[in-house]
């Protein structure tokens, strides 16, 4: 099977197949520029955005997810379901928050829509049902003056 | 008194306890582990106990097929788990295929395992909270024990991993409110058991919710916080949200989550999701420019209307069986079994997914 090298943000060089790769919109787009130019192929894809563990994370889903069908046209009703995940997805996003948000970063930035749904499912279903004060385990420090939180906290009575 | 084994030569069933009670271990398990060395099971097959003859059948033609599939092919095998069904009778004659109360169905539909799974958790959490609502005077002993020994995993698993806190709440809130009543109310003429058992077990309920209240996550110093996210992935995940709660809970956090927690859109889709056109009309608020005030009419209809519920996996209802199932897509797949011992001729088209109040009506007479 062909395959193609990418280049991690740390420098590092990836190789992984073509098929697999193409998952990723950004890569097809890339590829297709490259033929295009008909250079020689050694060259490795730079994506400047990702670091190397997290592309071999990515390309571990694709790799499951390769012969998954396209996704149907944009459901209504489905927008709003967080639980609706495989279990094997389940287990594959058992990790910490921080490669959680990497993973998400990596597949917007790939452009990888099964990857971003299941990912941004996953933040959803963990930040619902909490307070505002566990979410900040989710963020920084809260930006608000006084003034602005307590009008805020009379705004939410109604 | 004969012995009901598959054959009369063979040398019966190994049994082991588990803290549902005793379940038999399957025999076929061992014979793939030594005939198929590299395949590895981590979950020995269990039958549940009193299963009759075709079940038992079902399982030998299960292992012969699971040979020839290649098991080792798919990474998730270890998630494999055994269907659990229930014959549902409809009409009250005398003759009955098999003891099918709602204690019953609670004990063979094994939802232990199923709040292991995201999609089955908040299903089976709205079961256990219609049963606390009105249910809990029919359900026998051993459905009892079955259903706070479920309870009692569904807390663990909430302080472990803090998702679902809410819905939590919510449960154990009904369940004490239903409990207080019965103990000291109505009391003994109603409740299956000694009455000290079901005081230990609203102590329990209420040491629960103690706990659940004093819910502490510790700060990650992780680096990447959802600051750290691009604007639109924000809204993204704001779009996911089916409570209105959790939208003005989130805004509270930043102002840039507490500006795009304000946006219009967000909550049109929102009553959009909800409600129906119909209801909109009947309860609409205006600005001063004529604009609708989505967010403001999305609280006020929550009084009037149920909102939406909707659910990764429920169990399933095959109207040609009349049996009660839970659908494993995977088995399905691999297996093309059903989840039941199925007899009609097109199964797919028999089946319907059934609501919680929908399981609930179905045992009531």
């Amino acid at each position: 099977m062909p395959s193609i090298r990418l280049q991690g943000s740390d420098g590092e060089i990836f190789e992984v197949d073509v098929e697999l790769a193409k998952q990723s919109v950004t890569i097809k787009a890339m590829l297709e520029d490259l033929v295009m130019d008909d250079e020689g192929d050694d060259d490795p894809i730079p994506l400047t955005n990702v670091n190397v563990a997290i592309l071999k994370k990515v390309t571990q889903w694709c790799t499951h997810h390769k012969d998954d069908p396209p996704p149907p046209e944009d459901d209504e009703n489905k927008e709003k379901q967080t639980d609706d995940i495989t279990v094997w997805d389940q287990e594959f996003l058992k990790v910490g928050q921080r490669t959680l948000f990497e993973l998400i970063l990596a597949a917007n930035y790939l452009d990888i829509e099964g990857l971003l749904n299941v990912t941004c499912k996953t933040v959803a279903s963990m930040i619902k049902e909490k307070t505002e004060e566990i979410h900040k385990t989710f963020t920084v420090e809260s930006d608000f003056t006084e003034e602005e939180e307590a009008q805020m906290r009379k705004e939410k009575l109604v | 008194m004969p012995f009901l084994g598959q054959d009369w030569r063979s040398p019966g069933w190994s049994w082991i306890k588990t803290e549902d009670g005793w379940k038999r271990c399957d025999s076929c398990s061992q014979e793939l582990r030594s005939e198929n060395g590299q395949y590895t099971i981590n979950h020995s097959i269990i039958l549940n106990n009193g299963e009759e003859e075709i079940f038992s059948n079902e399982c030998e033609y299960a292992a012969k097929k699971r040979k020839k599939e290649h098991f080792g092919n798919d990474t998730a095998a270890h998630s494999f788990y055994r269907e659990k069904w229930i014959y549902v009778h409809k009409e009250s004659t005398k003759e009955r295929h098999g003891y099918c109360t709602l204690g019953e169905a609670f004990n063979r539909l094994d939802f232990s395992s199923a709040i292991q799974d995201i999609r089955r958790f908040t299903y089976v959490v709205k079961l256990l909270q219609l049963i606390a609502k009105s249910q809990l005077t029919s359900l026998s002993g051993v459905a009892q024990k079955n259903y706070f020994s479920i309870l009692d995993k569904i807390v663990q698993k909430v302080l472990d991993d803090h998702q679902n806190p809410r819905l939590i709440k919510d449960l154990l809130q009904d369940l004490s409110s239903t409990l207080g009543i019965l103990v000291r109310g109505v009391g003994k003429s109603v409740l299956v058991g000694n009455i000290n058992i079901w005081i230990c077990r609203l102590e329990t309920v209420l040491n629960w919710q103690q706990q659940l209240q004093n819910l502490q996550m510790t700060k990650v110093n992780s680096g990447l916080t959802l600051s750290d996210l691009p604007l639109h992935m924000l809204n993204n995940i704001l779009y996911r949200f089916s409570d209105g709660w959790d939208i003005v809970t989130l805004g509270q956090v930043t102002p840039t989550l507490y500006m795009l927690s304000e946006d219009r859109r967000l909550w049109k889709k929102l009553c959009q999701y909800h409600f129906a056109e119909k209801q909109f009309c009947r309860h609409l608020i205006l600005s001063e420019k004529g604009h609708i005030e989505w967010k403001l009419m999305y609280f006020t209809l929550q009084k009037y209307y149920p909102t939406k519920e909707q659910y990764g996996d429920t169990l399933h209802f095959c109207r040609h069986c009349s049996i009660l199932f839970w659908k494993d897509y995977h088995l399905a797949w691999l297996l093309k079994d059903s989840g039941h011992p199925c007899t009609a001729a097109d199964p797919d088209s028999c089946f319907t997914p059934v609501s919680p109040q929908h399981f609930i009506d179905l045992f009531k007479f």
